[in-house]
């Protein structure tokens, strides 16, 4: 008894003496980016802003490549841009939306390393406010070799900068992530003729990890 | 009132304005456009060290081991008798390029003389003086920041300017006057060692002794006070005056004209003149040409970046200084590098918000540099800023603008540099139906704005018409694909694949949409033709497969 008395006034001098250490942060109003994914944004309302997204796609036919180029669509429409950071050169500058390509920057990496370099620029840059790494086809062996390092600097440049960074893996690998979620889609052959809304509404989305915030919206919307 | 600005050593000052650290070192300038290259202009430690005007370059470095010796360079002075020009016509439009480094001004009916004369009329012609004095001082500054060394002579006329420019206070000295008044900048080094006689033949002192603004109140005294050689008399006529004991310009005045002219001939009457202080001439007026370009010549041929570097920040500071006096903004840098092997490397940076900040020019270039490689050392670089008006904007509540353009034009170049300046961009389709056909452009996030499509994330073309989007694998994977004729080698590889083997997909296909075939540019040499399928493999993985001849490569992957 004695000792807890002695912690409360442990912690009430404490408080006391550095207030701002013991404040109650305000709840952060969690601004989001909206994918233009149905499932996605019905689900989790977006992506959070100045925050790291992993948007993990395993196998071929995960839907992933869907993503992005929705993502890139609903960017343009909104009257925004973005920059696409891609790890292995695969996007299909054919199957975009013409509109919504003025509204991208691409750039076009051969390694996994280069397209950390150019996020890491882009982040750095402040100009560009979503960025998107695209590292779904990128190699294993270049993948194993990112230091988890690199996500917490990455976390903290774009809290820092209010960039919000999506990262497209073939596997959960970013550590520091506010938001990962799992893409399914098994798009196959037929979905090549019908089309990319019905490709887009195949699109399952799995909640891997998410911050406070997303359970409670997550919770109020499902 | 007149004033002359006046670049004593100009052809000196031109050579060594982005170096002013060789000042305080052994220098001589060499014309090497005389029959027999000699020196022209020297440092004072080179003058000190006993080089002197007319030596050859060996016999200057015979009286002084240590001495450099520099080129005169026209193209150089050009350039810097531009930015004189430019900065003079920030504070007179009235101008007259009356020789080399030196420029008169028209003040009639300027603000700063208007002002001046109405406070001399109430009494303070102290203060009148002190605000001409305040005038040339802001005109000697601008130009020390274009990297040269000026004097400032305000006069009734040019003449009286030219000589006030020239001269400085050594006439009203000489004649042991006070009403001349001098103001040495506060900024500037102690004075130079004084001239002890009026028979000194120009005015070849330090550039310590010159940092002056000379306004002249009682011309007759001033111009009385000045050596005779200040009228620049014929080297005979020197000889001659000064056999006859007369040193000072009051002195040859006080020998009347006509008396003179009897005994030196007409060029009395060209002393007389020059020595007027109520004669007026109309000035020739020029415009400074709205140019901004500065280059220097390298003696020694630069292997590296840094004294590249160190000169183009030199050269960023004065164009901003330069386009500061027209009110102007740099639109874009162009960069010009000369080889030693000849060859010139150019190239265009386009300023993506036009600045006047020597800072943000400055790393646009230093960025640049970093990703450039040359075959053999730097001979010469120039840079010309192209000037614009600066650009006023009105941004919208929603837009979303790029934040800093500048930076971001930055962060392009480095992007450049790391992935190749081919691959970073904004994709433009190619007007070809030829798949993947596309070229990349600068993003122009600023002129595209706006919202495109109806917000939901569908715009342009019908959902229907576009076709799914793969993930392209470039290049092509090369596969082997056996169709139902056989082997892809056999003489009819026309038939429906069958299975693929290749490092991205491998073995039995179970559903195969296809051929959709396509061809263009039959009728010329780049004519193509092509076959695709799309297929899926057990397992559900779905490709597309290309024939083009007799070869089948995996294009894409379905994700």
């Amino acid at each position: 008894m004695a000792g807890t008395t002695n912690i409360v006034d442990l912690r009430r001098m404490l408080a006391e003496r550095f207030p701002a250490a013991h404040a109650v942060r305000p709840t952060r109003e969690t601004a989001v980016w909206p994918t233009g994914v149905p499932g996605f944004d019905d689900f989790l309302r977006g992506l959070p802003k100045g925050e790291i997204t992993e948007v993990v796609g395993e196998g071929a036919g995960s839907g992933s490549a869907q993503l992005v180029h929705a993502l890139l669509s609903r960017t343009a429409s909104d009257g925004r841009f973005l920059a696409l950071v891609d790890g292995a050169d695969s996007f299909d500058v054919d199957g975009a939306d013409p509109a919504a390509l003025p509204r991208m920057l691409w750039v076009r990496c051969r390694t996994a390393d280069e397209a950390l370099k150019a996020t890491d620029l882009l982040l750095r840059d402040r100009n560009v406010p979503l960025v998107v790494l695209d590292l779904k086809l990128n190699p294993l062996a270049q993948l194993k070799k990112v230091p988890s390092s690199v996500w917490h600097r990455f976390g903290r440049i774009a809290e820092h900068n209010g960039t919000t960074l999506l990262v497209v893996t073939p596997f959960a690998m970013v550590g520091s992530t506010a938001l990962r979620v799992e893409v399914q889609a098994d798009l196959k052959v037929d979905d090549l003729v019908e089309g990319r809304s019905t490709a887009l509404k195949r699109l399952r989305i799995r909640v891997m990890r998410a911050a406070e915030e997303q359970r409670e919206d997550q919770a109020a919307a499902g | 009132m007149f004033a002359v600005l006046h670049v004593p050593h100009f052809p000196l000052q031109a050579v060594l304005r982005h170096a002013p650290e060789l000042w305080s070192r052994p220098v001589a300038l060499v014309d090497p456009g005389m029959t027999t290259p000699r020196v022209v202009e020297a440092t004072p430690p080179a003058r000190e060290a006993g080089v002197t005007d007319g030596l050859t370059a060996p016999q200057a470095l015979a009286r002084c081991r240590t001495v450099t010796i520099r080129h005169r360079v026209p193209a150089q002075e050009a350039t810097a008798a531009e930015a004189m020009l430019q900065c003079a016509y920030g504070f007179s439009p009235h101008l007259e390029a009356t020789g080399l480094g030196m420029i008169t001004l028209d003040l009639r009916g300027l603000a700063v003389l208007k002002t001046a004369t109405a406070t001399a009329t109430d009494g303070g012609a102290n203060e009148n003086e002190r605000g001409l004095q305040a005038w040339g001082e802001r005109l000697r500054l601008a130009v020390a920041a274009l990297g040269m060394e000026a004097r400032v002579g305000l006069g009734s006329t040019p003449n009286v300017a030219r000589h006030a420019a020239r001269w400085g206070a050594l006439g009203a000295r000489a004649v042991n006057g006070a009403e001349v008044r001098e103001a040495r900048s506060p900024s500037g080094p102690a004075a130079g060692p004084e001239r002890g006689t009026a028979t000194i033949a120009n005015d070849d002192a330090e550039p310590s002794a010159m940092f002056r603004v000379q306004v002249v109140t009682d011309p007759a005294v001033f111009v009385a006070g000045l050596p005779v050689v200040a009228l620049e008399p014929s080297s005979d006529v020197v000889v001659i005056l000064q056999r006859w004991g007369i040193r000072t310009v009051g002195e040859l005045l006080a020998l009347g004209q006509a008396e003179l002219a009897e005994r030196l001939g007409l060029e009395a009457l060209g002393l007389f003149a020059a020595a007027s202080v109520t004669s007026s001439r109309p000035l020739k007026l020029v415009k400074p040409a709205e140019r901004f370009e500065e280059t220097h010549e390298f003696d020694v041929e630069v292997e590296t970046a840094e004294p590249l570097l160190f000169l183009l920040r030199r050269f960023t500071e004065s164009l901003v200084c330069r386009l500061d006096v027209f009110g102007w903004v740099a639109g874009e840098l162009r960069l010009r590098i000369r080889l030693e092997s000849g060859r010139v490397l150019e190239q265009s940076l386009r300023v993506p918000q036009p600045t006047r900040r020597a800072d943000v020019l400055f790393r646009m270039l230093h960025t640049h540099l970093e990703s450039l490689r040359t075959e053999s050392p730097v001979k010469s670089v120039t840079l010309v800023a192209e000037p614009t008006r600066p650009e006023q904007r009105q941004f919208g509540l929603f837009e979303s603008a790029l934040r800093d353009p500048n930076q971001f034009q930055e962060t392009l170049a480095r992007l450049a540099a790391l992935v190749g300046a081919d691959r970073v961009g904004t994709p433009v389709r190619e007007d070809s139906h030829r798949t993947d056909a596309f070229f990349l452009v600068p993003p122009d996030f600023e002129r595209e704005m706006g919202i495109v499509g109806d917000g939901t994330g569908e715009s342009g073309e019908r959902d229907g018409m576009r076709p799914v989007p793969l993930r392209r694998l470039r290049p092509a994977v090369t596969a082997q694909v056996d169709v139902e004729a056989g082997r892809s080698a056999a003489p009819t590889p026309e038939g429906r694949p069958l299975a693929v083997q290749c490092a991205v997909a491998n073995g039995r296909l179970v559903v195969t949409l296809g051929p959709w075939r396509s061809s263009g540019q039959w009728w010329e040499a780049g004519g193509w033709e092509r076959e695709e399928w799309d297929v899926s493999m057990r397992g559900g993985r779905v490709v597309r497969l290309v024939r083009v001849g007799a070869t089948w490569a995996v294009e894409g992957v379905l994700d």
